[in-house]
């Protein structure tokens, strides 16, 4: 797990340096007389040798320094992202709860039905929902329930913000959801509430269809040992048999995918938040670092120390993830312990 | 081989994959005859622009669907079916292209790993786990940045992560092979490494890539369309399907068939490339195979 963040800072390490143009210029302004460029390279380490500055670079981020943003007013990057991560997980979470929720009941289902008409046309909706783009996803949706049926807002916290600015959300977590939650603002809960139905009908369709193939394919695996065989025979109930005997044993495989569902629920977050105009959010904050998203004021003008923080970012939350999976398998599969 | 896909043939799913994947791939490789308005499907504007009459839309050229212009048209008056089918052509030149970046690296490293191993092979496979347990869209994003966009940025940023997986299914495979007679005896006849890992070992790794080869395809024609979408892949006038449906977003509430179209397309093109995988992967599947197998005795007559 070190080893796979080190490598990770390594290499945005490497890319920092491979951007065209000297930071020291960007960060003086384009008029800078030589004397304010070269005040800059001291200030920035940039006349340091290289593996000073790789030191540097490993402190600052193990101090949670990483550095000042260059499209957000030179602002400090942490911040930032601390102001957005609760926004993302809660979103990242319900997508994840949806999958488990869903996605384990149907892949026992089609299992359990394995070769029927069921299983082939649970087959054709968990491969369509993972080849569907989600921006794309997204676009649908709000053409369908917004434009066309009048029924869902077209953007999420945007369209709930004159009501929160009626009923302020107190802020105690920085979710908009679990706060309005926590705080008993039950009308502004139901509003953002109603207005994440499309996001995370469009974020959750992945997830649930990934699911879903795991648990098919791991309970098969299961469903034609002895074991369950003798437990028919004993004449336990079906229903008891699927979930009782049979999923307890195929469900560690899908707790693995349960936690690669989360960690890659905040890539497909970029393009939903962008599309629903999310914000604050991870999403958000990627679109707008690389300075291309729909709403990002300049485009082409790439914010690197905001990218490269948000990479090391992301990896993390990846790499705790996987962490958390392999304890979680191995807790649940005693027979990995060896 | 044969028999295998006269077998995967029967199922209708398969079939749908391999015929939607054929048409597209020949509409793309005849993309300048197939395409009603080539000049515009590269980029160039309509001259001169559509008009639409009484229609509400006939905002720069934005016109709906009609006989001349089956999809619509889009900004400035390009034939949308037009776009959609260079778009397409762009998504499968990128999905190959990155698929076969990725097997030669992967290869290189799977091959090299099983056939040296000892700290070649523990060094090698250590790199591909850190680069197998990295988000492949986050690492793209952030070379693209950095080097900048295009075409081939896209396929090189998108090559470069893809490989760790290819590179495990290769050394798997290069593993069992190594120790076959016919590589011992090759290297008993004094045969260089590099024309044992080339003549032999090569050849016979290559199969179980196939299955994956196909189901990133489809990852990477989606990947490549998500990074477009988000202005790192490539860049207008050139056609793309992330592109067109990134353009779409500003009509949304005008202009429907701009966002329909090109995501469709490049739905089922992902679909069609997914069913083909997850076909294949049910048939060398022992365990699931046999369900195949059953359901097929119900819906063909015996014997054959």
């Amino acid at each position: 797990m070190a080893v796979v963040v080190l490598g990770t800072i390594t290499v945005t390490f490497i890319l920092s340096h491979m951007i065209p143009g000297n930071p020291a210029i960007l960060f003086a302004g384009q008029q800078a007389t030589p004397q304010e460029i070269a005040d800059w390279t001291k200030r920035l380490g940039l006349d340091q040798p290289l593996y000073v500055q790789f030191g540097v670079y490993l402190k600052n981020i193990l101090t949670g320094n990483f550095g000042l943003s260059w499209s957000y007013s030179y602002d400090p990057i942490l911040p930032l992202i601390q102001q957005s991560l609760p926004n993302t997980f809660t979103l990242a979470a319900i997508a994840t709860a949806l999958a488990a929720l869903i996605g384990i009941p149907l892949g026992v289902e089609a299992a359990k039905r394995g070769g029927t008409r069921v299983d082939s046309i649970l087959r054709v909706f968990s491969v369509s929902f993972v080849a569907i783009p989600q921006f794309w996803l997204a676009q649908l949706l709000q053409l369908g329930f917004n434009v066309y049926l009048h029924v869902l807002p077209l953007s999420s916290y945007g369209g709930t913000l004159l009501y929160t600015q009626l009923h302020p959300i107190q802020t105690i977590t920085g979710s908009y959801l679990v706060d309005a939650l926590l705080s008993g603002n039950f009308a502004g809960f139901g509003a953002i509430a109603w207005s994440l139905i499309l996001p995370v009908t469009a974020l959750s369709l992945y997830p649930i269809g990934v699911v879903t193939r795991q648990t098919r394919s791991a309970m098969l695996g299961i469903l034609s040992q002895d074991y369950i065989r003798t437990a028919r025979a004993y004449g336990v109930p079906e229903r008891q048999i699927n979930y009782r005997y049979a999923l307890r044993n195929a469900l560690p495989p899908v707790i693995v995918i349960l936690a690669l569902v989360f960690a890659g629920s905040i890539i497909g977050v970029v393009f939903i938040e962008d599309v629903f105009a999310l914000q604050p959010g991870i999403g958000r904050l990627i679109s707008q670092s690389t300075g291309t998203g729909i709403t990002s004021s300049a485009i082409g003008a790439v914010d690197y120390p905001l990218v490269l923080a948000l990479t090391v970012f992301v990896v993390i939350i990846y790499t705790v993830s996987n962490f958390v999976a392999d304890m979680l398998h191995i807790y649940l599969d005693r027979r990995l312990i060896r | 081989m044969f028999h295998a896909f006269r077998v995967l043939a029967r199922d209708p799913l398969f079939a749908f994959g391999v015929g939607f994947v054929a048409i597209m791939a020949i509409a793309a490789a005849f993309a300048f005859y197939v395409a009603p308005y080539p000049s515009q499907g590269r980029g160039l504007a309509a001259e001169p622009p559509p008009s639409c009459p009484g229609q509400p839309t006939a905002i720069a050229g934005v016109c709906p669907p009609s006989v001349a212009h089956l999809f619509g048209t889009e900004q400035t008056g390009r034939d949308l079916l037009s776009r959609v089918i260079f778009g397409m052509r762009t998504s499968l030149l990128i999905g190959v292209y990155t698929v076969t970046l990725a097997v030669v690296i992967g290869l290189s490293v799977g091959l090299s790993a099983a056939f040296f191993g000892g700290w070649v092979d523990e060094t090698l496979m250590r790199i591909t786990d850190i680069f197998l347990s990295f988000p492949h869209l986050i690492l793209a994003l952030v070379i693209i940045a950095t080097i900048g966009p295009g075409f081939t940025s896209v396929f090189v940023a998108l090559g470069v992560t893809w490989w760790p997986s290819f590179a495990r299914l290769a050394r798997g495979k290069a593993l069992s092979v190594r120790t076959q007679n016919f590589v011992l005896a090759a290297k008993a006849a004094g045969t260089s490494n590099w024309n044992i890992i080339i003549r032999h070992i090569l050849p016979n790794s290559l199969a179980p890539l196939t299955v994956q080869m196909s189901v990133d395809m489809g990852v990477a024609i989606l990947a490549e369309a998500g990074l477009s979408y988000l202005g790192l892949g490539i860049r207008p006038p050139t056609a793309d399907l992330g592109v067109l449906i990134f353009e779409s977003q500003n009509f949304l509430t005008t202009a429907w068939w701009l966002a329909l179209f090109p995501g469709l397309v490049l739905f089922l093109l992902v679909l069609s490339f997914n069913l083909i995988g997850d076909r294949i992967n049910t048939y060398l599947d022992p365990r699931q195979s046999a369900l195949i197998v059953k359901r097929l005795q119900f819906t063909t007559p015996v014997g054959r």
